[in-house]
């Protein structure tokens, strides 16, 4: 089966004064077309590092191990421009800066349509079509506002708009839930829902919400001090996840009862770099976990699990 | 006594090049906070929630209507009483001054008061209040920097506690953290309201966090308080149209997503050009918070005319 995104044994490092930390670590992913599969994790776990490195938006302090395809031919830096934006778009965490604050909404999504070779004349229908497919209120205001006039919620369904210009195989969506009240969370992730059934597109969710998550994709993948943890079928999720870390993290939820994971190994917590991360939180650490990093077990037809105590 | 009363507090920015425009950011608001207990202010982006909450530190006077501290107007309260009132942001990374170190942005405000005899009795009580909220006496000679979100929101739990409050306000105190610490600090205000019996006035959009803390709740909408009550009651048995619909966006039960919008008439409920179950009397007047229950009370013509909330 031909997948849309295949990444294998991805790596990402950054130099950060005459250190090289470790983003990404040995990262296999495949998404299938139409496919809508969520990236879980904490601050810090890598999960936007995974976007901008398929973006190829990394900076320059950042190193690239291992190989990304997209529709079977493998990504490389030069030819990573064709895509972005074309085929694959992100609608990027921080809507805040991704706006250009000196010219008007409209004008930006007209540049973009150029780029589509939109003809001018149909440009202004083409951009309040976009605008009413995101479900913005009022959408013939839009093009004429700038940023600073929009809210947050606004600017990101605009970008979501501007990305759907050049209707895209894969949309990368980062955190597209965060400081959201539940009334305008469900809006947005019922318009990504609709989006990319309709046009059968492929969603990419980073996320550290897990509701949503399970709510919107078919598959979970959580990532943990950026390594693959855990990957399954969303369905089973709340029943059947079972490294301690996504365990700890579902019982984190308020409605879950709060549970604090509590670190049992202090000292271990200085990034052991042979062994399991995620060893000084584990409730089933022993002291194999310290000598090898753990293997990623496959426990059924579409769950792997990187554990050596519960696989 | 009443820690903290609202009485038809509302606050109107004034916007534009001619200061025309107007925003009634909370309309006549009336409400109490009890001592001792976790009030949770819940409401959509926009709903005045976080400028009452700035109304309620001293930090905004209101444009009309009045606030009572323990009795006591913000303009008759010494420098002293007012400590007793103390706020927690969102933002855990801008509280602290990145070129002190933590230790002196602690002490700083026990200094400035002279709320302390000597350097002794102080480092006493930084000693004890970090217990409490469990970070490493070894804190104190770090940077801001050197701290993750989940460790800078418990110190600038700290540092509020110092002043020892008899109210903090805290909007939004989790949102910008992970869920693992969300937990840890959700657990952190359990214990310093059990320990301190300090009231917490909690402002926040995530039911479940509200509803874990809080013993009553607040409803906003558009600068109105829509809904009050015991969080069982609203949990349970919310009445407010909107209410039922933002617990149902809480529990991912619906995708309704009304476009909240004031449309600057001063007749009429402002949920009324939303609302499904308008009857005529929502556009004529303006509803009223209406007691139906021992703790809980609603502003809606539909549940006054013994509608119970379902179309009459």
């Amino acid at each position: 089966m031909s997948n849309l995104l295949e990444i294998h044994n991805l790596s990402v490092t950054y130099g950060l004064n005459g250190w090289r930390v470790l983003a990404v670590r040995d990262l296999g992913l495949t998404l299938g077309e139409g496919e809508k599969l969520a990236i879980i994790g904490e601050s810090g776990a890598g999960k936007s590092t995974i976007a901008n490195t398929i973006m190829g938006l990394l900076g320059t302090n950042a190193k690239v191990h291992g190989a990304i395809y997209f529709k079977g031919s493998q990504v490389k830096p030069e030819t990573v421009n064709e895509l972005r934006g074309k085929e694959i778009v992100l609608i990027p965490q921080n809507v805040f800066n991704s706006i250009n604050p000196v010219f008007t909404i409209g004008e930006q999504m007209e540049d973009l349509q150029s780029e589509a070779d939109v003809a001018p004349e149909q440009r202004k229908g083409r951009i309040l079509e976009l605008l009413r497919r995101v479900r913005l209120p009022r959408p013939e205001s839009i093009p004429g506002s700038f940023s600073h006039q929009l809210s947050g919620g606004m600017k990101q369904r605009v970008l979501l708009a501007m990305g759907l210009s050049q209707s895209p195989s894969l949309i990368i969506a980062d955190e597209p839930t965060k400081g959201l009240d539940p009334i305008r969370r469900m809006g947005i992730l019922n318009l990504l829902q609709q989006l990319v059934e309709q046009n059968r597109q492929s969603l990419m969710l980073i996320t550290h919400d897990i509701k949503a998550a399970a709510f919107l994709c078919e598959t979970i993948t959580l990532i943990y001090k950026g390594e693959m943890m855990e990957k399954l079928p969303a369905a089973h999720l709340y029943e059947n996840s079972m490294h301690p870390y996504s365990k700890a993290l579902l019982a984190a939820a308020p409605e879950k009862g709060l549970q604090v994971p509590s670190q049992i190994n202090g000292e271990l917590s200085r990034f052991p770099v042979t062994g399991c991360s995620y060893a000084a939180y584990c409730q089933l650490f022993r002291n194999s976990c310290l000598e090898r990093r753990p293997g990623l077990h496959q426990v059924a037809p579409d769950h792997w699990v990187r554990c050596d105590a519960v696989a | 006594m009443l820690l903290l009363e609202f009485y038809e507090v509302t606050k109107v920015f004034r916007q534009g090049l001619l200061r025309k425009g107007k925003l009634e950011a909370v309309k006549r608001v009336s409400l109490e906070i009890r001592s001792k207990e976790i009030f949770g202010l819940m409401g959509e982006s926009g709903s005045g929630k976080s400028t009452l909450g700035k109304i309620a530190l001293g930090l905004l006077p209101p444009s009309s209507g009045e606030v009572l501290w323990e009795g006591k107007q913000w303009t008759d309260l010494s420098p002293k009483e007012r400590l007793a009132v103390q706020g927690i942001s969102q933002n855990p990374y801008g509280v602290f001054n990145p070129r002190h170190k933590i230790g002196y942005s602690l002490s700083e405000p026990l200094d400035y008061h002279r709320l302390l005899k000597d350097k002794e009795e102080m480092s006493l009580r930084i000693k004890e209040i970090l217990e409490l909220v469990n970070v490493d006496e070894d804190s104190l000679s770090k940077y801001p920097g050197q701290f993750s979100g989940g460790q800078l929101q418990r110190l600038a739990i700290a540092r509020v506690l110092l002043l020892n409050p008899n109210i903090i306000v805290a909007d939004e105190p989790t949102t910008m953290l992970d869920l693992t610490i969300q937990a840890q600090i959700m657990h952190l205000f359990k214990r310093i309201h059990e320990q301190k019996g300090v009231a917490i006035l909690f402002i926040s959009h995530d039911l479940p966090v509200v509803a874990a803390l809080a013993q009553r709740i607040g409803i906003m909408y558009s600068g109105r308080l829509v809904e009050i009550g015991s969080t069982e009651e609203i949990t349970n048995n919310a009445l407010h149209p909107y209410t039922r619909l933002f617990l149902a966006a809480a529990r991912e039960e619906t995708f309704l997503e009304p476009q909240s919008h004031d449309s600057g008439a001063d007749r009429g409920c402002i949920y009324c050009s939303i609302c499904d179950q308008v009857v005529e009397i929502c556009r004529q007047k303006e509803p009223e918070l209406i007691r139906v229950g021992p703790e809980h009370d609603v502003a809606c013509h539909l549940v006054n005319s013994g509608g119970n909330g379902d179309r009459s």
